[in-house]
């Protein structure tokens, strides 16, 4: 976790004077940080992180403050209260300095936001009264460490890298998941696309080796799920390292070979080589597994995702690389993605709508992955709107 | 030719079976000293799964493909369970695995 705060890493962030101010009465320095009008974006979050990384360096003393004044529980994404929550978590366990987060007005009704109030920043705030106050430290972290919450339209998983490596911990939490999910009506197909997702996940964080979170919601007939695997790295450098080494090359497989000299003729500032190792951990068959048999539980997440609805928001984050799951670019659950129109890996390039870069840097990998149910009045199947 | 039938058990009678490295791990324990390569060998999975990850299985039979290869494994292991579901998706596991 502390490889999120990373100066480094980040833009540097100056803390301005003119934001930090004195409090006559207890005499203390106080910075605001105030996120405007809108709603809390990944931008923001990337500012917050370097802010925070900035003010842990420099001004970790009982002498200061720190401020987040929002104006309403509005998220970009799920993940963006989710690592806003992490944050003020690793604020409280290490920061000697006060930490303090105002709202003005709640607004739960998005998809993107509902969830926020299942997280032990919103619970705990809202233990302090209507000018939000995180006084009781010791009960934040502990709600926040506890390794399962399980409520009527929320579960969650804290799993360190001991916890994680233990048995079929996989099959254990997809157990918990199918378990989560039949409290509502939802078709068995996407029950069991939803828990095999979650299952290859964790079995490809064993393979990572880091500490992860998988946070499910549900709203408006979505599962709006979260997987947060933090580890040293991005998921796509070890292909990378692989295919560069003559002698790891042959475990990587021929696939990479035969596709990266069309693609390397289009690298440049929006679509680079990592981005193309990034496309090529999806496909079926290249594994950094050394082993001859491996390499498909990704492929298991895309064609999940290839089944959801065409605006159903999904992606996946490493690093500074996104990745947008969207439907129409994910074939038709076969063993290659060509995350293009024409679904060809080795002579076509991704479409260019799908490839992002994101301030954040993300060690390790982030899913959001959306998974609808229900059906309309006219006889479809709900989409991400739930309309 | 020599039949064996190994039946896999789970601990806490797991109702999912998942990823690589556990697969590697069952059949270390379960099946590497029980399976014949000069004869035929099933591998029988109890009722109380209903969901075998693609992962699992190709884990489990990582060993076996070391042994004889790709091209000559499913002559020598076979898989079944009650559920034709989870055979489903242990030869398609196996499929992607090949």
């Amino acid at each position: 976790m502390e490889k999120l705060f990373c100066p480094h890493r980040a833009k540097p962030f100056t803390i301005s004077k003119r934001k930090v101010k004195l409090d006559s009465n207890i005499k203390r320095w106080r910075f605001e940080f105030d996120t405007g009008n809108g709603q809390l974006t990944g931008r923001q979050l990337a500012q917050l992180y370097s802010a925070v990384s900035t003010f842990l360096d420099k001004y970790n003393s009982g002498m200061y403050i720190f401020a987040l004044n929002m104006r309403t529980f509005d998220f970009q994404d799920k993940n963006v209260y989710i690592f806003l929550e992490l944050l003020a978590y690793y604020i409280l366990k290490h920061g000697k300095f006060t930490f303090e987060v105002f709202f003005d007005q709640p607004a739960f009704y998005m998809l993107e936001s509902v969830g926020f109030q299942n997280t032990a920043l919103y619970r705990f705030m809202m233990n302090q009264g209507i000018l939000k106050y995180i006084e009781n430290k010791t009960d934040f972290i502990s709600f926040y460490e506890n390794p399962q919450h399980l409520t009527d339209k929320w579960y969650r998983r804290v799993l360190n890298s001991d916890a994680i490596a233990v048995g079929n911990i996989s099959g254990q939490i997809a157990e918990e998941v199918e378990s989560f999910l039949k409290r509502y009506d939802i078709p068995h197909s996407t029950t069991v696309n939803t828990y095999s997702v979650v299952l290859e996940l964790i079995s490809n964080a064993k393979h990572n080796d880091g500490d992860c979170i998988l946070d499910i919601d549900i709203c408006n007939n979505v599962i709006n799920m979260s997987f947060i695997n933090l580890f040293d790295g991005r998921m796509f450098d070890k292909l990378g390292f692989m295919y560069r080494d003559d002698k790891l090359f042959q475990n990587v497989q021929e696939k990479i070979h035969m596709a990266i000299g069309y693609h390397s003729l289009h690298f440049g500032d929006m679509y680079t080589e990592d981005d193309f190792y990034f496309i090529s951990t999806f496909q079926e068959g290249i594994t950094t597994r050394l082993e001859p048999s491996g390499g498909t539980g990704l492929t298991t997440v895309v064609n999940a995702i290839a089944e959801e609805d065409e605006n159903a928001y999904s992606y996946v984050l490493s690093g500074n690389n996104l990745l947008f799951l969207r439907k129409s670019f994910l074939g038709d659950g076969g063993s290659i993605v060509g995350f293009n129109k024409t679904n060809d890996y080795f002579r076509d390039i991704p479409e260019r709508s799908i490839i992002d870069r994101c301030q954040l840097y993300i060690p390790g990998v982030v899913f959001q992955l959306v998974f609808s149910f229900g059906v309309s009045d006219n006889g479809k199947r709900k989409n991400y709107a739930g309309v | 030719m020599e039949k064996e039938k190994i039946m896999l058990e789970f601990e806490n009678k797991y109702s999912k079976i998942g990823d690589f490295d556990y697969g590697k791990d069952i059949y270390e324990q379960q099946a590497k000293d029980r399976v014949v390569f000069d004869g035929e060998n099933i591998i029988a999975f109890p009722d109380y799964v209903d969901f075998v990850s693609p992962s699992f299985i190709q884990g489990f039979i990582a060993v076996p493909i070391g042994n004889v290869g790709k091209e000559n494994v499913l002559e020598y292991i076979s898989f079944e369970s009650p559920r034709s579901e989870v055979v489903k998706q242990i030869y398609n596991g196996l499929r992607r695995a090949m």
